[in-house]
């Protein structure tokens, strides 16, 4: 039927498209931290919680931070603000069920040099596992109380958009992908390009065949 | 003596009568064997193609190691090649050769934490050659982790690829054993073909929809090019679901009885995860046996017995042996049930497990504190979820793969509704993948309550949905259907390349996460 090939041209048409558009666009790359170490690691048990702590120096383009918040294997709702004063900023958020890591990556929008007192302020959302935090106490707790979340600095990474795009990156991926297993060489890379390629033909010519 | 000689000594061997009478027979399976493999249409081997390289493509881009419980699978397989016996416990302390490998490639730097990559520099490689040079030992100590409570089968299998690579490294053998899951990727898809040739026989077209949409699946190309029992689960799964649905059409011969008892032995045998398919297969018997006994009298009952006696053997075999041993009657299988440890009252596993995969009900007490599971946990993950539950899709693709995932739930309802006489018909049927399907979800659900006091919510994976491929691949068919005559064949083609570029897409996330 003509409608089937039709529809399989466009939909290949616009697949290889979104391909092209990936590979040459830039992988994101570590530019900094906010030098907050990992003194303390605690664990919650309950969420809905936020802490504020002074944002420091960003590097242009930041479009990722990574915050040393880890769960086992569904991470709440995090939601991270820049504030100047009480206005808000910049603000991103990473929805509840993020896989397991020992920290979590927000994207924030719109994020540019600090030029004065701006905060930044963590909120967790309500948890459904426990989940650590790890960071730098900011204020002693009150005598006989326990260090509490809104006492911690979080330790964070800014992530941006590299210079080079993935495309450009091509060989040296090549050759990370010949290394560490069982026959090495660059020739692993193109093995599994063959492979992939021969399975989208495979796949369209039957396609093709049946479903006309 | 060789295997291979030893095989060919064994008609020599026999009584002259015996050899006689024997050698027409096994030319006559043979030649029935052959008729059968000659009735696959050709589609079903190119969908099982597809499936096998597909996975043999994962099994080559997906570092060592870094599948969930891979380490696990191996150093059980080891444990059974190099020291003869089954594990002895589930530590965390492999074979000398193993830790060495883990501890070169960074496994435990790597895997959870997506901000490191796998071994980068030439000075690593040689490093990671260097250590395996010196041949570390390869018997460990009988720990295999997480893998202790699995049944021994596809382990037994693991050991044949182990052995032809014995003369590598540990890398060449898991290599192998890789392949061999990206065979059992490739019969998944096979048998889910032609499921779907039995359960819509009218659709010629619709049964390659649905079979390569299995083949391309991403899941099961991570999860088959990888060494993991997910894989043969998810092959013996399919064939049980074929099997049933030809029953449903044709009858339950003695044939297909002794076929799906065989099956549901090598299913208990492969991980335990079956058993939550187990009480839907035998409802489908009982229905299957009560139909038949209307046109055929009680030899249908045999049949069920048949079936019934072959599934229960080795798991009664299993209990008395573990009973004059002096173990509980299910013995380490009743400890991954936790049977010995149940807590909680019906309704609050009942809630639980509701919970797990839906919205709360406003009576509920909340499990799942600020996730909303079935968007969250189960979509967004089988969208793409790869490594040790730590690479996935940014949330704009999740929120993309809605727009074509809800259309074509649409026209599957569609398709659906549009032939209710069908439906009332097949009912019966229908309901037997329904049961298979709930008791495999009750079974993750269950699990994932005994154990998220320490485990957290380690039991969302969606790889444990494997079982169900079948179902999926009838999904995408029905989908397909439901956009009607004219445009159903270019709905299959869009769907086909949906599930190609979810592939693709998934393969490149995983190149970037480890190599990038």
């Amino acid at each position: 039927m003509r409608s089937a090939v039709v529809a399989l041209g466009i939909a290949l048409t616009l697949m290889t498209i979104a391909v092209i558009a990936v590979l040459v666009g830039s992988p994101l790359a570590t530019a900094g931290t906010n030098g907050v170490l990992a003194k303390v690691d605690g664990s919650l048990k309950k969420g809905d919680l936020e802490t504020c702590q002074p944002l420091g120096r960003i590097p242009s383009g930041t479009s990722v931070i990574r915050v040393a918040i880890e769960a086992p294997a569904a991470g709440p709702n995090v939601t991270l603000r820049v504030l100047a004063g009480s206005r808000v900023l910049s603000e991103g958020q990473q929805a509840a069920g993020w896989g397991s890591a020992p920290k979590v990556g927000i994207p924030m929008a719109g994020l540019t040099d600090p030029v004065g007192d701006e905060r930044i302020c963590t909120k967790i959302g309500p948890i459904a596992e426990h989940i650590q935090i790890r960071g730098t106490p900011i204020r002693q707790p009150p005598a006989g109380a326990k260090l509490s979340f809104q006492d911690m600095a979080l330790g964070m990474e800014y992530l941006r958009p590299a210079t080079q795009s993935w495309l450009s990156q091509a060989s040296s991926v090549a050759y990370r992908m010949g290394l560490g297993h069982a026959w090495s060489g660059t020739w692993i890379a193109f093995l599994v390009l063959v492979l992939s390629l021969a399975v989208a033909v495979l796949a369209v010519r039957l396609t093709l065949a049946e479903v006309r | 003596m060789s295997v291979a000689k030893a095989f060919a000594a064994v008609p020599r061997a026999l009584p002259r009568g015996r050899r006689a009478r024997g050698a027409p027979d096994a030319r006559r399976s043979a030649a029935s064997l052959a008729k059968a493999f000659a009735r696959v249409p050709r589609a079903a081997w190119v969908c099982a193609l597809v499936a096998c390289l597909n996975a043999l493509c994962w099994s080559f881009l997906t570092p060592p190691f870094e599948v969930p419980d891979e380490p696990f699978h191996f150093a059980y397989t080891q444990q059974l090649a190099e020291n003869h016996r089954l594990p002895t416990s589930n530590a965390y302390a492999f074979s000398p050769e193993e830790e060495v490998v883990e501890r070169d490639i960074h496994l435990y730097e790597v895997h959870q934490s997506p901000e490191n990559r796998t071994i980068s520099s030439a000075a690593e490689e040689r490093s990671l050659e260097e250590a395996l040079a010196q041949h570390p030992s390869r018997r460990g100590n009988g720990a295999v982790g997480g893998a202790y409570y699995s049944p021994p089968l596809y382990y037994l299998l693991q050991t044949i690829p182990y052995g032809l690579a014995s003369g590598g490294t540990l890398l060449d053998q898991l290599q192998l054993m890789r392949m061999l899951n990206a065979l059992m990727g490739g019969l998944t898809a096979l048998f889910v073909f032609l499921f779907l040739r039995e359960a819509l026989p009218r659709a010629r077209w619709a049964w390659t929809v649905g079979g390569l949409g299995v083949a391309l699946a991403p899941m099961l190309g991570f999860m088959s090019g990888a060494m993991s029992p997910d894989a043969m689960l998810a092959a013996v799964s399919a064939a049980i679901f074929y099997l049933l649905a030809r029953a449903f059409r044709r009858g339950l011969t003695l044939r297909l009885a002794i076929l799906i008892g065989v099956a549901i032995v090598v299913g208990f045998l492969t991980k335990l995860t079956f058993i939550g398919l187990a009480p839907g297969i035998v409802l489908g018997l009982v229905v299957l046996a009560v139909r038949s006994a209307r046109t055929h009298g009680r030899s249908a009952y045999r049949n069920l017995g048949v079936a019934l006696a072959i599934a229960v053997s080795p798991v009664c075999i299993y209990a008395l042996v573990n009973v004059a041993s002096g173990h509980g009657g299910l013995g380490i299988v009743s400890r991954s049930l936790k049977f010995e440890h149940a807590q909680g009252s019906i309704f609050d596993k009942a809630s639980y497990i509701w919970q797990l995969y839906l919205p709360r009900l406003p009576t509920m007490r909340n499990y799942f504190p600020g996730l909303f599971t079935t968007r969250q946990l189960w979509f967004d993950r089988l969208v793409g979820f790869y490594g040790w539950l730590d690479t996935s899709f940014p949330r704009w693709v999740d929120n993309l793969a809605l727009v074509p995932t809800g259309i074509l739930v649409a026209l599957g309802i569609r398709a659906l509704l549009g032939d209710r006489a069908a439906l009332r018909r097949r009912l019966a049927e229908i309901v037997v993948y329904g049961a298979m399907c709930l008791g495999l979800l009750a079974l993750i659900g269950l699990s994932s309550y005994y154990s998220s006091p320490s485990e957290g919510l380690g039991y969302a994976e969606p790889r444990y949905f494997l079982p169900l491929l079948a179902l999926f691949g009838l999904g995408l068919a029905l989908a397909a259907r439901g956009a009607g005559q004219r445009w159903g064949p270019a709905v299959g083609a869009v769907i086909v390349v949906l599930l190609l570029a979810q592939n693709i897409f998934s393969q490149l996330l995983v190149v970037g996460r480890y190599y990038g």
